[in-house]
């Protein structure tokens, strides 16, 4: 009956195992409206990037690392935001380069999960439109073709050659929330976006920080940069246009890719929203947001390094112990 | 009202908090509990041991001494029941420590000592005489700091404090020893402070409770309204914290009242002219005032998932094998733990006695979760008190790098186990860091700023968790 045991004695309910399928909850609304939108394409999309990353992550762990593999959701939720920021058009090869890329370059050989330094969804993003740049113009106008089998095998037929469509300028609100626009997948619905965001917010697994802070800092970018034209439909289309709101719900509250201070959490915000409209104003790229937010992944460490929480006593964070950082560096996250 | 807080820290309400909330309407009466044996350690205070002075075979008597102090910072013990000394043992206490006991056998007569008839007059002690009164009370930091209260307050009117603080921040959860003795007993814990502060020469007294215990907040108001007129020359208020864990511990009292950090070499007495007593350590002053009373008995909370919560006035040296005989659905808990469910130390062995310093046995039926990789989420970051990033320290733990663990300031860890109560992969962080933080504060104790390479080795899960007055001194959480 009596074994020795450690303090504390009791548990938080909540268990990392169960952040996950909070996230795969969450992230219904958008996959709905996203199959709405672009019917038996969307869906298979969805499924196979979810089962080819739990696949890859298996085998990987299973057959490379010779560790046992336990299933957690994590591969899952990768590869459900990995279907759902691709256009509609996106071949299936291309979608498993993908999976794969994330899987096991990005989240694997960095340690699995909580180790990996980039978002692996972000990351395969960016490789695909880097290495396959044809997906960029993969973008179709929604509904139009979404039962027709012809899709399925090929991509929707009447594909939008104007990939972004945040360059466009319509007042029309109902199609502002309601994403009935050419976008990606589950990129385009804000209302969708906001309710998976509301839930996650409401189990406390997403943290506000950087994303309260990103889409601040956006607002404030579009302001001063529309000056006396700025309108609040320009501003509503300037942040919920070009997957900024589905960036800012799904990967920016993900644990191992962002800061572990609230002060950090906030500077990450503000980065990537600096980088954001940088790219978007002077820059090529079509998916800103997510090289944006890629670039502070890679900077995520440092800011645990240098912003930390006082220490109890001390008048600043760095007293008594920033004379050799290179200890600091040693424990680091990702060694 | 302002509510004081310091900063960081955990809200364990987690559906854990079930037993307080039942506790109010449940438990009114104070039970009595009267054992067969008792088993009385000699070391039951930070400092030296006090030396038993009974044999086996010794007639002994309530309130009788049976340990003498050896030091300054010592304090006596007197015997519990009376009876027959049957055995002077040595046995190891939960902290890890060896200490001679003393086994009495209950003879059920209640004789009690001649030392304890002789009876006071309350307002005619000067005090001087108050503070012999304490010297041999054989009173401790109840809280389960366990320093002296006579040293203590030597310290306080050494150093001219000016505030005496009654800790009533039991932010534990499950632990309402405190909290029962402030709402039934308000009588007996103010007016015992007023004693301690005749002792200490402080003109304030402040007495600290959390927000949840709204209903002790009005007892306590409306008792201190009935001494004011009795008292003018006192201060005597009451201060509200907020609900936060570990809002009790008295470094995070002093930051929450006057926002002043002190250091591991620093007391509260001389830094800011505060002296702070634990609410059982009051009521068990009051008891030697009155009714000459040592320190013989306290109560217990005897609670945890697994049973009903309930307060038990269990003399010192009651075994906690018979104290839980005679509980009532014990149920099948995983483990015995002596004190909260944050800090306490799980027992191995239920022939443990009950010390001055034990606040509560806390059963438990949850096992802890397995452990998976860190997610790195930094909840252990926003809830260490002291700002130490524990998800960083135990990596650090992994690659047993002396060093830089204490260029992490490891060795400020104060145990609390906020970080692996809140982590959310289940990784037992506040015992690797507790037993490096060991190692570090032992390796570096001499003043060695060089590298150490003292063997860390793979930190398993250590063998006890806190030790009272080791790691952390003047835990009363």
């Amino acid at each position: 009956m009596i074994r020795k045991y450690p303090a504390p004695h009791i548990r938080k309910e909540m268990n990392s195992t169960l952040v996950y399928p909070y996230v795969l909850i969450a992230l219904i609304p958008c996959a709905t409206a996203g199959i709405y939108y672009y019917g038996i394409r969307a869906l298979l999309l969805l499924v196979i990037g979810m089962t080819a990353f739990v696949f890859s992550d298996y085998l990987y762990i299973e057959y490379i690392k010779h560790e046992k593999y336990i299933f957690d959701g994590s591969a899952l939720v990768s590869g459900a935001i990995l279907a759902l920021i691709l256009p509609p058009g996106t071949p299936i090869l291309y979608l498993i380069a993908g999976v794969l890329f994330a899987s096991v370059v990005i989240k694997q050989s960095f340690g699995g999960v909580g180790s990996n330094l980039f978002n692996p969804a972000l990351a395969a993003r960016a490789f695909l439109s880097l290495a396959f740049p044809s997906i960029d113009a993969a973008y179709s106008e929604p509904i139009l073709s979404r039962w027709s089998v012809s899709s399925l095998l090929y991509g929707p037929a009447d594909a939008v050659s104007s990939a972004t469509p945040w360059i466009s300028q319509k007042e029309n609100v109902f199609e502002l929330l309601s994403g009935r626009y050419p976008g990606a997948i589950g990129t385009t619905c804000a209302v969708a976006i906001l309710l998976g965001g509301i839930y996650l917010v409401r189990h406390r697994i997403l943290r506000l920080q950087a994303p309260l802070t990103f889409l601040l800092v956006l607002s404030a970018g579009y302001i001063l940069g529309r000056g006396t034209q700025a309108t609040l439909f320009g501003m509503f289309y300037w942040l919920f246009t070009g997957g900024i709101l589905f960036a800012a719900v799904f990967t920016m509250g993900d644990y191992s890719t962002t800061p572990t201070t609230k002060t950090g959490r906030i500077l990450f915000g503000a980065g990537a929203a600096v980088l954001t409209i940088l790219i978007r104003n002077f820059g090529n790229a079509s998916y800103a947001v997510g090289f944006s937010i890629l670039a502070m992944n890679a900077a995520a460490p440092v800011f645990d390094l240098y912003i930390r929480p006082r220490i109890y006593g001390m008048p600043s964070w760095f007293s008594g112990r920033a004379s050799d950082t290179k200890n600091i560096q040693k424990g680091g996250k990702h060694v | 009202m302002k509510k004081l807080s310091f900063k960081k820290g955990v809200l364990p309400n987690d559906g854990l908090d079930f037993s307080k909330g039942r506790a109010l309407s449940q438990e009114r009466v104070l039970e009595q509990f009267t054992p067969k044996e008792v088993l009385i350690p000699m070391n039951q205070s930070i400092g030296t041991p006090a030396v038993p002075i009974v044999r086996a075979g010794s007639l002994v008597s309530i309130g009788q001494m049976i340990g003498r102090p050896t030091s300054q910072l010592s304090a006596p013990v007197h015997a519990s029941i009376s009876g027959v000394v049957t055995a002077v043992e040595t046995i190891r206490l939960p902290n890890g420590t060896d200490s001679e006991a003393v086994r009495i056998q209950n003879d059920l007569k209640r004789r009690m000592d001649d030392s304890v008839s002789k009876r006071y007059e309350p307002e005619s002690l000067s005090p001087k005489d108050l503070r012999r009164l304490l010297l041999f009370s054989g009173i401790v930091g109840m809280g389960g700091e366990g320093y002296p209260a006579a040293a203590k307050c030597l310290r306080a009117s050494k150093a001219g404090v000016d505030t005496l603080f009654v800790n009533g921040l039991q932010s534990e959860p499950y632990l309402t020893c405190d909290i029962h003795l402030m709402r039934e007993h308000a009588d007996r814990v103010i007016q015992g402070a007023i004693a301690l502060g005749s002792v200490c020469k402080v003109q304030k007294i402040k007495f600290c409770l959390q927000d949840k215990w709204t209903q002790e907040i009005d007892t306590m108001e409306g008792a201190l309204e009935r001494y004011r007129p009795a008292y003018p020359d006192r201060e005597l208020s009451l201060l509200v914290f907020k609900t936060r864990f570990p809002q009790g511990y008295d470094k995070l009292l002093i930051q929450a009242v006057y926002n002043i950090e002190l250091t591991q070499a620093q007391n509260p007495e001389e830094t800011v002219g505060a002296v702070i007593f634990n609410v059982s350590t009051c009521a068990a002053f009051w008891d030697k005032v009155e009714k000459n009373l040592p320190c013989i008995s306290r109560v217990v909370t005897i609670s945890g998932d697994s049973t009903a919560q309930r307060n038990v006035l269990v003399p010192i040296g009651t075994l906690v094998s018979e104290l839980l005989d005679r509980i009532p659905g014990i149920g099948n808990c995983k483990r015995i733990v002596i004190g909260g469910a944050l800090m306490g130390v799980a027992i191995t062995t239920l022939n443990t006695p009950i010390l001055k310093t034990t606040q509560a046995i806390t059963l438990i039926r949850q096992e802890n979760p397995e452990s998976s990789a860190c997610i790195h989420c930094g909840s252990c970051v926003e809830a260490c008190p002291v700002g130490i990033l524990p998800y960083l320290c135990d990596r650090l733990i992994e690659l047993s790098d002396t060093e830089a663990l204490h260029h992490e300031h490891i060795e400020k860890c104060i145990s609390c186990g906020a970080c692996s109560y809140s982590c959310p992969s289940g990784i037992e962080l506040s015992a690797h860091i507790t037993k490096a933080a060991h190692i570090t504060r032992a390796a570096y104790a001499a003043g060695q700023t060089e590298a150490v390479t003292a063997p860390l080795g793979k930190m398993a899960v250590p063998t006890a968790g806190h030790v009272p007055g080791k790691p952390a001194e003047g835990s009363r959480i």
